[in-house]
């Protein structure tokens, strides 16, 4: 970032982008404030679980420290490349531009690993368990889960499906009598591959956080259910997180893809007696108008997903009072 | 429904899960089909080794009170109930020491002093 006169300029790798100063503050105090937003819900919502014991205010602690740290980086990497697109500074390869929702996603996740992988062992010599079976199905919230693997799902078929479309390995190209002109970035087989193995591991990296939290230890003196509880809401944080990312993914796609088709739906000739003709292909232009309104749709789908509360029955906190002993 | 564990006891880590399973099963709290959590669930529950918890139920495998099944997990087959009206008199007798105020690990010590003292009955 450097300063020229009254404006502020960032750099990337394709070049700086420079506005001046108001237009800055705009650009940082709106992401300041939406981050703002997110952690102070996730506070929030960490601070309405009942805590009587010390182990309990531990665990509460652990967990939303997990959370907030892997929404933080969620937020931060996708406020990035939104303002990144916006202002003109993505990255030159377009690959990589392409695979930073799933950098999001995996900045998620590795904060949720590492808050398992150091969860509080049981400890003293009187020890406690639960002896009733448990899964990743019995912390995991249902419809984010499943909004996940749609996306999952729809991302991996749209990019087969583009990449048999592709005239190129990212491109279309626009016959106009003896010349031809290719149009992209179009998501062939070039951002494809690499945005499908994003997809892959994103989805296989969730599940086994979502393992970890099925399975790490039981917090000690509190109820089977306040404990489940705890990790339905990591689960929670993991499972809207990444249906978050791969509906940004599936939109991507679309948008690329869109981009490309509107621009083959307009094609100005200049003909010979003065003035432009455009002979462009309205069906492509209709197609590429209904896929970008497609991705608006995903995107708004996926905040949805972000933002809707789950049934009232599963989001209070039960009694952290623990359950009656059989020994 | 909870077991305990006492990393201080005399009495290994396995049989006391083992012998508070079966206690439940014979109480009828396990009930046929009930699933018990897995070996890495239990075991990171209890914070101790995984081989630990395999044992025991490894042990109960063997006595026919459970039975382990591919994705299904570890499953509780039918209790066995002991024949005549041990099973009954047994509950009578838990029953009487609670009412007299003695500690359920000393009904245990005396259980246990009768089995060594009490002569064997000739079978019939």
């Amino acid at each position: 970032m450097r300063f020229n006169g009254g404006s502020v300029c960032i750099g990337g790798p394709s070049g700086s982008a420079c506005f001046p100063w108001p237009e800055f503050w705009v650009y940082a105090g709106s992401a300041t404030l939406l981050l703002a937003l997110v952690l102070g819900v996730l506070l929030w919502d960490a601070r309405r679980v009942p805590t009587p014991s010390e182990a309990a205010r531990r665990a509460n602690r652990h967990a939303t420290l997990a959370s907030v740290v892997g929404i933080a980086m969620l937020v931060i990497v996708l406020m990035w490349m939104a303002f990144a697109f916006v202002l003109g500074a993505r990255p030159t390869d377009g690959r990589v531009a392409a695979s930073l929702p799933a950098l999001a996603g995996a900045c998620l996740l590795a904060a949720q690993a590492v808050g398992q992988l150091t969860w509080p062992r049981p400890s003293g010599s009187r020890r406690e368990a639960e002896l009733a079976p448990r899964g990743v199905a019995d912390v995991t919230p249902s419809w984010p889960r499943r909004l996940g693997i749609v996306w999952a799902g729809a991302s991996l078929v749209l990019l087969g499906v583009f990449a048999l479309v592709a005239d190129g390995p990212r491109s279309l190209v626009r016959e106009a009598g003896r010349y031809s002109e290719a149009i992209g970035p179009y998501p062939g087989w070039y951002y494809g591959v690499p945005m499908a193995l994003a997809v892959l591991v994103t989805v296989g990296a969730a599940e086994l956080v979502l393992r970890m939290i099925a399975t790490r230890p039981a917090v000690a003196g509190v109820s089977a259910e306040w404990d489940l509880h705890l990790r339905r809401r990591s689960a929670a944080h993991v499972t809207r997180g990444i249906q978050l990312v791969l509906a940004i993914t599936v939109a991507g796609i679309l948008v690329a893809a869109g981009w490309v088709h509107l621009s083959l739906g307009h094609d100005y000739v200049e003909l010979a007696s003065g003035g432009f003709a455009d002979e462009g292909s309205p069906a492509q232009g209709y197609l590429g108008g209904a896929l970008l309104i497609a991705a608006l749709c995903v995107v708004l789908v996926g905040l949805a997903g972000v933002v809707i509360p789950q049934g009232r029955g599963r989001r209070k906190a039960p009694a952290a009072v623990g359950a009656t002993v059989i020994s | 429904m909870r077991i305990t564990l006492d990393l201080d006891s005399s009495t290994a880590q396995y049989e006391q899960i083992r012998a508070q399973v079966v206690a439940l099963i014979t109480a009828g709290a396990l009930q046929e089909g009930d699933r018990l959590p897995t070996v890495r669930v239990l075991s990171a529950d209890l914070g101790i080794a995984a081989g630990t918890v395999a044992r025991a139920y490894r042990e109960l495998e063997a006595a026919g009170q459970v039975t382990t099944r591919r994705r299904v997990g570890t499953v509780v087959t039918a209790p066995t109930r002991p024949p005549g009206r041990t099973h009954e008199l047994a509950h009578q007798l838990v029953s009487t020491a609670r009412d007299e105020g003695i500690a359920p690990q000393d009904l245990i010590d005396l259980v246990r002093s009768a089995l060594l003292t009490s002569t064997p009955h000739a079978s019939a």
